[in-house]
């Protein structure tokens, strides 16, 4: 009893904070849309739901999300293959390069693939984003894959395509549906690329919501979109759980790097092409052509871009950039901790499993919820003492902490998880209470992938833009919100430096990642 | 409660409110106000010698709040109207000045204008040279099929300078705007998702070197195309321009209205206003300030704006944006 | 009374009965083996005596105490697992002193060197984990098992994951270690023989029951029914004029039948003779199957192979089961 109380008390801290920073604004927000000042009514619901636009924007935003994510998951599988079950030098850098896109700002990405028609740039720089979180999800599961299985299906007859199809592809299913979910709730929620790349023409529920709230302030219409978004992203989390455990069939992990092979040419060719043309069409062109445009001004090669972001505020926005940061992930890892405990328990009851599923969807909400309406909610929430914080310098990495919880609950959950039940009824039995049982076994687990998880909610932070914009706050601007301003600052002579910023930015999320890889652990490589 | 008692909650209640960026609350004490809070969007640059120099003048702690665009600034204050965000605003503009005014978050509904600029269609002098074409004067030369697939402009329905020239077009073309939108299509006509897009990647003289001679920008642009020879490479055609005029204004509800009066008369002093051009490329309001050489002589004004009043933006913006996306879009 | 008292322990997992009523009563310093074949329950009766499966109904007792209110971390006990789970970012001196508590570090430092020594691992205390081999592995699983000095310890198939010759000597190992300890414990196989080297004492589940509870000679001799005899390796049944007419000279009291297992039939020149039906060879001698004059079939251990399709028996042993 009191230590089911205790958890209570620990479930209730992050619970707290997602109560106030993101459940009660956003909800405030809806809630206004649907009270005329005098009374509450349904009449200006009716009004979104028959209207074009409103069915538009849901059904561009579902199709071009499950393009998007069918495509993603389809390269990345076979990226996965490649760079995780296939061994070659330079794999490590890989693994790294393809990381740096999923951190980097969507304003830099929108550049990169403003060539194409609309629609495709839009799937296309969706595909850019998520391809890690398929290539490392998957990857890390097929990396520890027992090979025996397809051994004994070769054994039997079956070729290399009914083996993949009958054996190997059914055991990465858990893997597979939970990167797909990712990969859907990001591109469902993206904004900034469709902003980018949709010229107005093209609109999402968020870039809806961005349009109803921002620009017309039709709270109506924001309120019945937000709900729209809400029923969208949790359908789909719950869809892809229901997905991840029929699939999660017992599997027998090994030991990393016992089944990974030197490739073979007759055998791994279209693999390899494949994962080589998009690594190098999707990933390095466009990140190339980045830092090649920076270094052009007015026709010629020059660092003069670089040169004036010195004079500029770049090193303010980088300092601004890095303390908001710090604030952010030391608030989001601390707090993901604690959920990643509460939501590891292992109730022997069936409702209380049920409530931990329901706790882990919760927290992946602010992923699937729009900026807007959160940055909204907090202007009509957090406006009374104590909690007057609407244009107070700690709201920006409190804002961000809630958009990288997810991530970071996502990344630590999994070291908890690998944790044998039997190493902690090993423990119990010799007398170790609960705590000595969380300080000697559960928290130097979690402390393996706590390397990972500071970096993941630094960098999305450190790249984060969406949130940030929306919120009032003090004039000095995080590095992003420095490329935004620059982008439209209408001289011209700008534009190399925004770029030249971005490529800064894109470095240091970068270099940031890569630190955070050396230090993580090996099992914890999915989300 | 005891007099002394009541005024030490008060200043305590003062000391937790200027801890969190807000203006103290005036009406529990008799002093002044020492805090000022300014809210303007992304856009607003004030140099820090000037920001010391009104602190100084005026004694007034002032905290800078920045919210992203106009329209998001304008509905972020209607929101919180009941407990307003400062105590002074700055870069309202014509487009939502009357939002803004209807919806009463200016005291005593008086906005002053603090700067203002044109927002007209820019070519590339260079191109119409080489290949020997004369420049197109008008909106109405922008559908001439010799000038088809030359020009690129922002979305109105992403881009504030986008909108602008939708504004334009409903004030020269009243009710046929969206025929001309048509025709604009029809002949070849890009639209790109912001005005970076449109200038830096799609226009020839500019960064990106794109392939279209002509763009949406700003009247102010030709000053930043300046060649080799002195000579602007640019030129805005001054018949298809749409001014937008930034205002201030003291907040309705704020907490020291008389320091925000404050700050509304310091744009306006010639030392403010001699910085405008060169940190937020519009034209000072006070036109005795003296302007840039290269404005002088690159960045005329029209002397004909397309005109569209303030009332009638407010009443259509949405419609007219939700009619261009199913037309156009 | 002392010691472990298990009263009509039931275990269900949904709607499976996996423990059905189980009942037993186990003496301080005794060793018992619960016996049974995978699926039989034995383990989930285990672990729910330890405190890991909450008990449907039923008792479990400690000097007449009644555990369930008593969490696991309480009930100072002691269990291994078939494959050791130490902790692995501790060294094995670190996971042999992980239940000892409240000790100076000079009486933790002896004791662990104590336990070492009494697994036959002195010197390993600095090792990690992944650095032993399997066997060494469940040695030190024992060591920090009986380290706290615990109550009884539960032992669910701690050898059953080591290769066969491992496996007997680590056996023979185990039962000295627990008897010069005074040690209580329970100890869970699959294993006949493993089970008869260590318990003084052998329990046969299936099905969730536990289907007799014997010292293990009583328990090979007069087996309680068809089904333990039949677990314990005795698969044909022959009557008392069967039994006799193979030269077997005891007697089968009525509702009675002999269960003739691997060990049961001897070669004898002076026996009787049977036909050879097929034969095959195991490690150390040949198993030659024969037709009992009753038409049923039976093995003999032979130490060569027959070479011709007769040889001679006789009934030495067998185990009286109820028919």
């Amino acid at each position: 009893m009191i230590r089911r109380l205790a958890w209570v008390l620990v479930a209730a801290v992050p619970a707290a904070f997602l109560a106030v920073f993101f459940v009660w604004p956003a909800l405030s927000l809806v809630t206004r849309g649907f009270h005329d000042g005098e009374s509450w009514t349904l009449a200006g619901l009716a009004a979104v739901a028959g209207s074009r636009r409103t069915w538009d924007a849901l059904v561009f935003t579902l199709a071009t999300a499950s393009a998007a994510t069918a495509i993603t998951v389809a390269l990345g599988v076979v990226g996965a293959y490649v760079l995780y079950r296939l061994r070659f030098r330079g794999q490590s850098w890989l693994r790294g390069l393809v990381t740096v896109p999923f951190v980097l700002p969507t304003v830099v990405v929108g550049i990169a693939f403003s060539g194409p028609h609309p629609v495709a740039g839009i799937v296309l720089a969706m595909v850019f984003f998520n391809y890690s979180v398929v290539v490392r999800t998957v990857g890390a599961l097929w990396i520890r894959l027992d090979p025996r299985q397809a051994q004994a299906a070769t054994a039997l007859g079956a070729s290399p395509r009914q083996v993949a199809l009958s054996v190997t592809l059914p055991s990465l299913g858990p893997a597979v549906a939970s990167a797909a979910a990712l990969v859907f709730l990001f591109c469902a929620s993206g904004f900034g690329i469709v902003m980018t790349l949709g010229r107005g023409q093209y609109h999402t529920i968020e870039t809806e919501i961005w349009f109803q709230t921002t620009q017309v302030l039709n709270l109506t219409a924001a309120a019945a979109l937000s709900i729209a978004q809400v029923v969208v992203v949790t359908v789909s989390l719950w869809l892809t759980n229901a997905w991840q455990r029929r699939s999660q069939a017992a599997l027998k992990l090994m030991p990393e790097t016992s089944s990974t092979s030197a490739p073979v040419w007759g055998r791994d060719w279209p693999a390899l092409l494949l994962t080589g043309v998009v690594i190098l069409g999707l990933l390095v062109v466009p990140l190339a052509g980045l830092v090649l445009r920076s270094l052009r001004v007015r026709g010629a090669w020059s660092l003069d871009g670089y040169r004036r972001l010195l004079d500029e505020e770049l090193v303010g926005a980088i300092s601004t950039s890095l303390v908001t940061a710090t604030g952010a992930a030391a608030i989001a890892v601390g707090l993901g901790m604690l959920v990643a405990l509460t939501a590891s328990r292992r109730p022997h009851s069936r409702t209380g499993r049920s409530w931990l599923h329901a706790l882990e969807t919760v927290y992946m909400l602010p992923l699937g919820v729009s900026a807007v309406t959160v940055g909204f909610g907090y202007l009509i929430t957090l406006n009374r003492p104590p909690l007057d914080l609407r244009s107070s310098v700690v709201l920006i990495p409190i804002a961000q902490a809630v958009v990288a919880l997810p991530l970071v609950v996502r990344t630590l959950l999994p070291t908890l998880r690998a944790i044998s039940p039997r190493q902690i009824q090993a423990a119990q039995v010799l007398g170790a209470s609960p705590l000595r049982v969380l300080g000697t076994i559960e928290l130097p687990a979690l402390g393996r992938g706590f390397g990972l998880a500071l970096g993941f909610a630094f960098a999305t932070s450190l790249g984060e833009f969406g949130a940030t914009t929306f919120l009032a706050r003090p004039d000095n601007p995080t590095l992003p919100v420095l490329i935004y301003r620059l982008f439209s600052r209408p001289t011209g002579d700008n534009y190399a430096m925004a770029l030249a910023a971005s490529v800064v930015l894109a470095l240091l999320t970068a270099a940031v990642m890569v630190a955070a890889e050396q230090a993580r652990p090996r099992e914890v490589e999915s989300w | 409660m005891t007099l002394r008692a009541s005024a030490a909650l008060a200043a305590a209640a003062a000391l937790t409110l200027a801890a969190c960026g807000q203006p103290a609350a005036e009406e529990t004490t008799d002093e002044a106000p020492t805090g000022l809070t300014v809210v303007s969007h992304e856009s607003f640059v004030m140099p820090d010698e000037l920001k010391e120099q009104f602190a100084e003048e005026t004694g007034l702690d002032v905290t800078y709040t920045t919210l992203a665009d106009t329209g998001s600034m304008v509905n972020q204050l209607i929101l919180t109207k009941d407990s307003p965000l400062g105590d002074v605003v700055f870069g309202i503009d014509n487009t939502f000045a009357s939002r803004a005014l209807g919806e009463g978050i200016i005291a005593g509904d008086e906005l002053t204008e603090i700067d203002f600029g044109d927002v007209c269609v820019n070519a590339d002098l260079a191109w119409f040279d080489e290949q020997g074409l004369p420049l197109p004067e008008t909106l109405d030369d922008l559908t001439d099929p010799q000038y088809r697939d030359l020009f690129v402009t922002p979305s109105p329905a992403s881009s504030s300078p986008g909108l602008a020239f939708l504004f334009a077009t409903v004030g020269a073309k009243g009710d046929g705007w969206l025929d001309y939108w048509r025709e604009l299509e029809a002949n070849g006509t890009l639209v790109v998702s912001g005005w970076t897009e449109a200038y830096n990647v799609e226009f020839t003289a500019g960064e990106g070197q794109g392939d279209r001679p002509l763009v949406l920008s700003y009247s102010t642009s030709p000053a930043w195309t300046i060649g080799d020879d002195g000579e602007s490479t640019t030129t805005a055609l001054l018949d298809t321009c749409f001014r937008q005029t930034e205002y201030a204004g003291v907040l309705e509800g704020a907490a020291n209205p008389e320091g925000a009066q404050q700050f509304v008369d310091f744009l306006l002093s010639p030392e403010f206003q001699a910085t405008i051009p060169e940190n937020m490329y519009m034209y000072p309001a006070d036109t005795s300030v003296e302007l840039p050489e290269e404005w002088v002589r690159f960045a005329p004004l029209s002397d004909a704006p397309i005109e569209l009043g303030s009332e009638e933006i407010d009443a259509n913006r949405e419609r007219w944006i939700q009619e261009w996306t199913e037309a156009i879009g | 009374m002392s010691g472990l008292a298990v009263d009509g322990v039931t275990v269900r997992y949904g709607d499976k009965v996996a423990v059905d009523q189980a009942t037993f009563t186990l003496e301080p310093g005794h060793v018992l083996a619960l016996l049974g074949a995978s699926g039989s329950g034995k383990s989930s009766l285990l672990r729910a005596i330890v405190g890991f499966e909450p008990i449907a109904s039923g008792r479990v007792c400690w000097d007449g105490q009644d555990l369930s209110t008593v969490k696991v971390h309480k009930r100072r006990f002691g269990l291994v697992f078939q494959d050791g789970q130490l902790f692995p970012t501790m060294t094995v001196a670190k996971n042999i002193a992980y239940g000892l508590g409240a000790l100076d570090r000079l009486t933790r430092r002896r004791r662990v060197q104590e336990l070492l020594e009494l697994v036959g691992l002195p010197g390993y205390g600095d090792r990690k984990p992944d650095q032993l081999s399997g066997g060494e592995a469940q040695r030190v699983a024992l060591a920090r098992a009986l380290a706290p000095n615990p109550r009884a310890i539960f032992l669910d198939e701690p050898l059953s994951a080591l290769d066969t010759g491992l496996r007997r000597r680590l056996a023979d190992d185990l039962s000295r270690i627990l008897r010069e300890t005074g040690t209580t414990a329970v100890y869970v196989s699959h294993d006949q023989e493993e089970a008869f080297a260590v318990a003084d004492s052998v329990a046969v589940m299936a099905d969730g029951r536990i289907l007799q509870r014997e010292v293990p000679d009583e328990l090979w001799n007069r087996p309680t029914n068809k089904q333990v005899a039949a677990f314990l390796g005795f698969r044909t049944f022959i009557t008392q004029a069967t039994a006799a007419a193979l030269g077997w000279d005891g007697r089968l009291e009525a509702g009675y039948v002999l269960g003739i297992g691997p060990r049961s039939l001897d070669l004898d020149e002076r026996g009787v003779e049977v036909p050879v039906l097929g034969q095959s060879m195991t490690v150390d001698h040949y198993v030659i199957e024969v037709r009992l004059p009753d038409g049923q079939q039976a093995t003999v251990a032979a130490p060569k192979k027959a070479d011709a399709d007769h040889v001679r028996v006789t009934l030495t042993s067998g185990a009286v089961t109820p028919a």
